[in-house]
């Protein structure tokens, strides 16, 4: 597949625009496929992955650049001469904006990129003489010179046309061609290529992320919000209550709109609730959160990338964040702890709350032994559905049943992949020590939210029922 | 940069003057039913000379049948130089233009709108030209550069000292007091507080250094004039700076970096992680960040460990404060 990009900004402005939040999210996409060069690329590879823009524009370096040098993906660069350094003021129905200067360029290339050429001027094939259309396909030889053979190997059509007399010229200039659209005329020289938009949703596989509630009602909400605010979302997330009796619901339900809501009618106990919202989900990747803990913003992010990296991956843990009014207690019991350290990371004297990081250094082979007696793959972990269900998924064990899971799957063969950043803050607390005021401020907060949206409706109706003409 | 309604004069040539309109920056004409007869406005003279971008927005409400927009443009001596028009249709806003050439001189430009052929008897077709304005090529080049979302509005806001009424609302006195109370109590040595406006929250901040930054040039003026009457003046600085921007103003890292009202769309676009990322790197490590937000506004994402977060109503809005180390 080759990836089609024009401008990556901080808005999408037109459909030319991709913000760079989507651009992060497409590129974190494409762990489980290989980016390569065009002169790599093999179309019939499935994986393999081509990311090209069109233009050059200047807004490239500064937003798109640096996620190709962080992940070390390469990327095509397709050059219209004559515009280096221009405004765009020719394209009348575009906001404005600036190509690539000649120094910008020289950045771009020290970060990853190739250049390629996209004519000198974009201008349409169909309306040039011979002389003129040969101009349009001439690499300007100072660039050449510039920036070396590596360089202008590959041509890119301008308008999405290609015409048999443009494309037997191509041939003569260019190691290969790529067109404008997904349909392409194929073969290497019209290659295909995939415009990229705003909602692009280039991910493979489904994540569904499962809090299971039992009377944490002061805590559920703090969790759902953390669920909700991932900078790579979750395709599903399901909320299972069973069977509270503290009034969880109220809360739950304020989120029905955003999340999917399951209420056992009978409470059915942790193995037994797990594995039936197992099977209420279908996504290829699993989560559960605890209700009473909170998701750092990027935990879904790190996770995926982890399992899409390797199809022996099946599990992918994070570090922790301890944090509640029995933190430090916890933080003292950790010390012995062989194959983690507990550091301090906030400490406030006035009211007496410390944070703590809990961060893993597994041995370099885990086994199920290890697991067994020093679980460090908390029940929060990312796993695969499949190594799941080929291990029989949740069971009663004796203890702790997410430790059972996990332990299975890798006595059955399977990696675990660690994330070494605390993604899951790990809530801390006694039963008795529910604080209960984050609780109800979420709660007030929705109900605020259900008061407004009421008084506006019985607004509307009363002027509409004001407005009725008398009989 | 021309706009077109504000700095030309407008002059409505159509037989009833109540078909057309103008709202701020904006053109309505309603287009009419007989498809032979224009409905159309003039402006100018103005001043025009070498390569011009005619660049507007078009609208049309929804059930509008198609309508065809068009920009004239003629010499004083009545010589049409140009003409382009665009057929538009469906209740959506979409942008258009045309670029010409002309000899220095003085020319009318008309906004038009005509019935598409095929629809005719739609009473529908209100027209909208939305901004129409003519750059010069520098000026559009210029143009690429500017950020700015939203600086404009808030610029002309602080025309006025305390524009939002922060001094004289209960709410904001107990926002300020919810966020000074939410900072963990040690020494800081240097503090940085973004979106400080006029220094509403900044000059309460703890910290022997706080540095204030705004992007509204006229917020900032104001704080320092607040801080010249401060005996503690010395302890302060602002800056006029972009959230986004703020590496280029600014080095080093900050023990408080303390951020309210700035991350929303309005002013920072829909690209969380470039924020994020901004932020972040003034933290020193184990540094305290503190965001203060309209909690539908905001989606929350810092990569930090959250510590503390509460939820308050504020005006109409409900408030999160969040406090995170790193």
């Amino acid at each position: 597949m080759i990836l089609l990009y024009h401008k990556v900004d901080l808005s999408p402005r037109t459909m030319w625009w991709v913000s760079v939040d989507a651009f992060e999210r497409q590129m974190s996409a494409l762990s489980d496929r290989q980016v390569v060069t065009l002169d790599e690329y093999d179309h019939s590879n499935p994986d393999h992955v081509v990311i090209s823009f069109d233009g050059v524009y200047a807004d490239i370096l500064r937003y798109a650049a640096p996620t190709m040098r962080r992940r070390a993906y390469p990327f095509e660069l397709f050059v219209v001469g004559d515009t280096i350094g221009q405004s765009n003021w020719f394209d009348v129905s575009e906001p404005p904006a600036r190509f690539a200067s000649l120094s910008e360029l020289d950045e771009l290339v020290a970060l990853g990129a190739r250049l390629q050429w996209h004519t000198a001027s974009h201008a349409d094939p169909a309306t040039l003489d011979d002389a003129a259309l040969d101009r349009e396909l001439t690499v300007d030889p100072a660039l050449r010179a510039k920036f070396g053979a590596k360089h202008f190997r590959w041509f890119a059509y301008p308008h999405g046309r290609v015409d048999a007399r443009t494309a037997a010229r191509v041939q003569q200039h260019f190691a290969g061609a790529v067109a404008c659209d997904d349909v392409g005329p194929g073969g290497a020289w019209g290659l295909p290529r995939k415009t990229v938009v705003e909602n692009t949703r280039l991910q493979r596989n489904h994540i569904s992320l499962i809090v299971p509630n039992y009377n944490y009602g002061a805590y559920v909400g703090q969790a759902i919000e953390s669920a909700l605010a991932q900078t790579s979302p979750a395709d599903e997330i399901l909320v299972i209550d069973d069977a509270s009796t503290d009034g969880s619901l109220d809360i739950i339900d304020n989120y029905r709109g955003e999340v999917r809501v399951e209420v056992n009618e009978t409470n059915l106990g942790i193995v037994e609730c797990f594995r039936k919202a197992v099977n209420l989900t279908r996504g290829e990747y699993i989560a559960f959160l605890g209700a009473d803990n909170r998701l750092r913003c990027d935990f879904i992010q790190c996770c995926r990338e982890l399992l899409d990296a390797n199809p022996r991956t099946a599990i992918a843990f994070t570090d922790v964040a301890l944090f509640g009014p029995l933190a430090p207690w916890k933080a003292e019991r950790l010390a012995g702890h062989p194959y983690s350290r507990v550091s301090e990371a906030f400490g406030d004297t006035d009211t007496g709350e410390r944070v703590f990081w809990w961060c893993f250094q597994p041995p370099p082979n885990i086994t199920a032994g290890t697991l067994v007696a020093h679980n460090f793959i908390h029940g929060s972990s990312m796993y695969r559905r499949a190594a799941y269900e080929e291990v029989g998924g949740y069971r009663s064990a004796g203890h702790a049943e997410d430790k059972d899971l996990f332990a299975r799957m890798v006595e059955a063969g399977w990696r675990a992949a660690h994330a070494r950043m605390p993604l899951l803050e790990y809530r801390q607390h006694s039963a008795e020590q529910a604080n209960t005021a984050v609780g109800l401020e979420l709660a007030v907060t929705q109900y605020r939210a259900e008061i407004a949206r009421l008084r506006r409706r019985i607004a509307e109706l009363e002027r509409h029922a004001n407005a009725a003409p008398p009989q | 940069m021309l706009n077109l309604t504000r700095d030309a004069s407008v002059h409505f040539v159509t037989p009833d003057t109540k078909r057309a309109a103008l709202n701020g920056a904006d053109v309505f004409l309603h287009a009419p039913a007989d498809r032979a007869a224009k409905n159309m406005c003039a402006l100018g003279p103005i001043e025009l000379e070498g390569l011009c971008l005619f660049r507007s927005g078009l609208w049309l409400p929804s059930g509008a049948a198609p309508v065809r927009f068009g920009v004239t443009v003629r010499s004083d001596a009545e010589v049409v130089v140009g003409e382009w028009s665009f057929d538009h249709s469906g209740a959506n806003e979409r942008r258009w233009g045309a670029n010409f050439e002309v000899p220095s001189g003085r020319y009318l430009v008309d906004l038009w709108t005509m019935m598409a052929p095929e629809a005719l008897g739609n009473v529908r077709a209100w027209a909208k030209f939305i901004a129409p304005t003519i750059w010069s090529e520098p000026e559009w080049f210029l143009q690429t550069n500017a950020r700015g979302l939203g600086r404009s509005e808030t610029e002309l806001s602080y025309d006025e000292p305390d524009p939002w009424g922060y001094e004289r609302n209960s709410d904001d006195a107990m926002r300020r007091a919810r966020l000074l109370s939410a900072i963990p109590r040690r020494s800081y040595e240097r503090t940085l507080d973004i979106g400080c406006g006029d220094g509403f929250i900044t000059f309460s901040l703890p910290g022997a250094q706080v540095t204030g930054c705004d992007f509204s040039d006229k917020a900032i003026a104001r704080a320092i004039e607040k801080q010249a009457q401060r005996a503690d003046g010395e302890r302060f600085a602002f800056i006029s700076a972009d959230a986004l921007n703020l590496r280029t103003r600014l080095t080093g890292v900050y023990d408080l970096v303390v951020v309210t009202g700035v991350l929303y769309p309005h002013y920072i676009g829909t690209s969380w992680s470039v924020v994020d990322e901004t932020l972040r790197s003034f933290m020193r490590p184990q540094g305290i960040l503190v965001a203060c937000h309209i909690h539908d506004w905001t989606p929350h994402r810092f990569k930090a460990t959250r510590v503390r977060q509460s939820f308050y109503r504020y005006r109409d809005y409900t408030h999160c404060l969040e406090v995170f180390t790193a």
